[in-house]
């Protein structure tokens, strides 16, 4: 891919508006360091996609062989994109790649996505009918947009760890559905400078499941920004958004979660579910569920819920003899197991599994 | 010997006396129970006893054996021997039965200079317990009390109590809410704990879990003070009376 050449900044994008500050969707991080040219591009250490696995093929964009799979899916999982760091990011990357676990494989494919650093890339990911994928990824810095498409009884389960980073970064995951499939999202998140996580779910077909977890521990002056929305674009399928998180110190977490239930989408199960507990009187939380439903014969719930530890709680640990900053300790910790299990995402959030 | 005692103690919620002067000894040995109507402060003693938050301590003072309760953090009067079963014991979610109580016993044998207890000797014992409060084992698998119902929470204290094996014990209506047969079973249990080392105070309404565990005393609470105390007997006057013939 040959990243054009750009005189103006930020670029104008025809038809796409530049993000400002103090409002939606950017009502409380700022998104110019995202647009600043100088935030990414420059430095040169892109990701790598690995794989062993049998089923999993592994191109760069510019390889002719993948021509067709480009042609036809990117830019254009998401039905209504127009997602100016998402543009940018086209105009910027130099690293994309394809990844394509293919239906030959009966068992389960592997792959690992190291995380970049500093620059815009692109993933498409194409998981064929009936075929599994496991990914691992690594998230530091920069702008990453990830598309997948899971074609008829497909699973794809996403291991996403971000680590504890000085950098700005931005995630933008499209992932769209087809029959049968299943999504399986664990996102496990440290501090950052100025992390953004959009991640869009579009409900294709009918009898089809998705999971988004996802925890996060937040110290010092860290920022995390967690954009979400499942579309339920037809009926019969399930989803299921559920994601704590705790701010210690000064850190800040925004977490934007919406159902979108489409016309005629009826037998829709959908729930999301986000919980906040702060360590600070100087850390801020900023949580908003929203739903838009336009089909009633659906089972749909969601909450958002933001405070401290509760004290009687904690008395009924202390009542037992356990120390006060261990008593704490346990339930921040127990917080975060409620929705996070994997073992490595429990590492990374500093939790003894 | 005296293991608790409570000298003219005076406690406040918000400004708002609750406990107008309480007096109780427990000797070793003893079990003390407690009646008296909704209201009348008996949940407020004890849990300012085991150093709740929210509660002004105004006038008096409280001690076990020799160690001031009124100057230790709540963690510390754990560790010297008292225990409070709560009458609403608060779900932990995700917190492991078997990991609380095995960091709760290491806690308390630390603070006694003993080294962690093995865990395949603690495991044996609380299996042994669970299943002597008629306990299904897998409730050791759940978050402590988490989707527990009113019964099992009350006998799940029980466990707690025989575990960490306290010196004192305040018993806050561990009998509410209980069916015939697990009554009986958290009568047992307390029975189990009852020993010529440790003391009771037994919070309760009912006659009913008196006869199975014998009071050598019991005290009447009216308006955060004890206005009457007497042998068992007392608890068949009140089932039969009421409390309206003791205010005045
Ligand atoms: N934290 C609190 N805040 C405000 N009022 C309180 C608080 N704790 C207790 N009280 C008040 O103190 C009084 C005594 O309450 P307490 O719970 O001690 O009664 P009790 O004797 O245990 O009653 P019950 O038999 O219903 O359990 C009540 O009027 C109650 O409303
Ligand atoms: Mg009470």
């Amino acid at each position: 891919m040959k990243p054009r050449e750009i005189r103006e900044f930020p670029p104008n994008i025809p038809g796409i508006e530049i993000p400002r500050a103090r409002k939606d969707p950017w009502r409380y991080t700022t998104p110019e360091p995202f647009i600043n040219e100088f935030s990414y591009g420059l430095s040169n250490s892109p990701s790598t996609p690995v794989s062993t696995s049998l089923g999993v093929e592994i191109y760069q964009f510019n390889n002719p062989e993948c021509a067709q799979l480009i042609e036809t899916y990117v830019g254009k999982v998401a039905p209504r994109g127009s997602n100016y760091l998402t543009a940018l990011n086209r105009l910027y990357a130099k690293h994309g790649y394809v990844i394509v676990a293919k239906s030959s494989n009966k068992g389960i494919n592997h792959v690992n996505i190291s995380s970049g650093f500093d620059c815009c890339e692109r993933y498409l990911i194409i998981i064929e009918e009936n075929a599994k994928l496991s990914i691992r990824e690594l998230t530091r810095s920069g702008n990453r947009v990830i598309e997948c498409v899971l074609q008829k009884g497909a699973k794809l389960e996403h291991l996403r760890l971000q680590e504890e980073t000085l950098d700005f970064e931005f995630n933008h995951t499209v992932v769209k559905l087809k029959e049968r499939s299943n999504y399986e999202l664990i996102q496990a998140s440290r501090g950052g400078r100025l992390r953004r996580n959009e991640i869009e779910v579009y409900i294709a077909g009918k009898n089809t499941r998705v999971n988004l977890s996802g925890a996060w521990g937040l110290k010092e002056a860290s920022h995390l920004d967690n954009q979400i929305t499942v579309n339920h674009l037809v009926g019969k399928s399930t989803s299921e958004t559920c994601f704590h998180g705790i701010v210690h110190d000064e850190s800040k977490a925004i977490f934007n979660g919406k159902i979108y239930i489409a016309p005629g989408a009826q037998l829709t199960d959908a729930s999301l579910q986000n919980k906040n507990l702060a360590t600070s009187e100087k850390a801020e939380i900023y949580t908003k569920p929203e739903l838009e439903l336009y089909a009633d014969d659906i089972a749909c719930s969601h909450g958002a819920t933001s405070g401290f530890l509760d004290p009687k709680q904690l008395f009924y640990l202390r009542s037992r003899g356990i120390e006060q900053t261990e008593a704490e300790t346990i339930l921040l910790n127990s917080f975060l197991k409620e929705v996070v299990e994997d073992e490595e995402a429990l590492e990374l959030l500093g939790l003894p599994s | 010997m005296t293991l608790l005692d409570i000298v003219d103690l005076h406690i406040s919620v918000e400004e708002r006396e609750i406990i107008k002067g309480i007096d109780l000894q427990v000797e070793a040995g003893e079990i003390h129970a407690i009646m008296g109507p909704n209201g009348s402060g008996k949940s407020t003693l004890t849990n300012a006893l085991a150093g709740q938050e929210g509660y002004q301590i105004n006038h008096g003072s409280a001690h076990l054996e020799d160690k001031d309760l009124l100057e230790l953090s709540v963690e510390e009067r754990a560790r010297a021997g008292l225990f409070l079963a709560f009458q609403y014991p608060v779900e932990l979610p995700g917190v492991s039965n078997v990991e609380f109580l095995k960091t709760a016993v290491d806690s308390l044998r630390r603070a006694n200079g003993l080294d962690d207890i093995s865990t395949v000797n603690f495991m044996k014992e609380l299996r042994q317990l669970v299943k002597k409060l008629d306990l299904d084992p897998e409730i050791l698998k759940r978050g402590v009390n988490e989707g527990f119902s009113g019964g099992e929470r009350k006998r799940n204290e029980i466990v707690q109590l025989l575990c960490l094996k306290p010196r004192v014990a305040l018993l806050d209506e561990t009998d509410s809410g209980l069916d015939i047969d697990a009554l009986q079973t958290v009568a047992r249990g307390i029975k189990e704990f009852r020993s010529p080392r440790t003391g009771i105070v037994l919070v309760t309404h009912y006659q009913r879990l008196l006869e199975f565990v014998q009071p050598d005393y019991v005290h009447v609470m009216l308006d955060g003070r004890l206005v009457r105390s007497g042998d068992a007997s007392l608890a068949l006057e009140l089932e039969a009376k009421g409390y309206a013939w003791l205010e005045n």
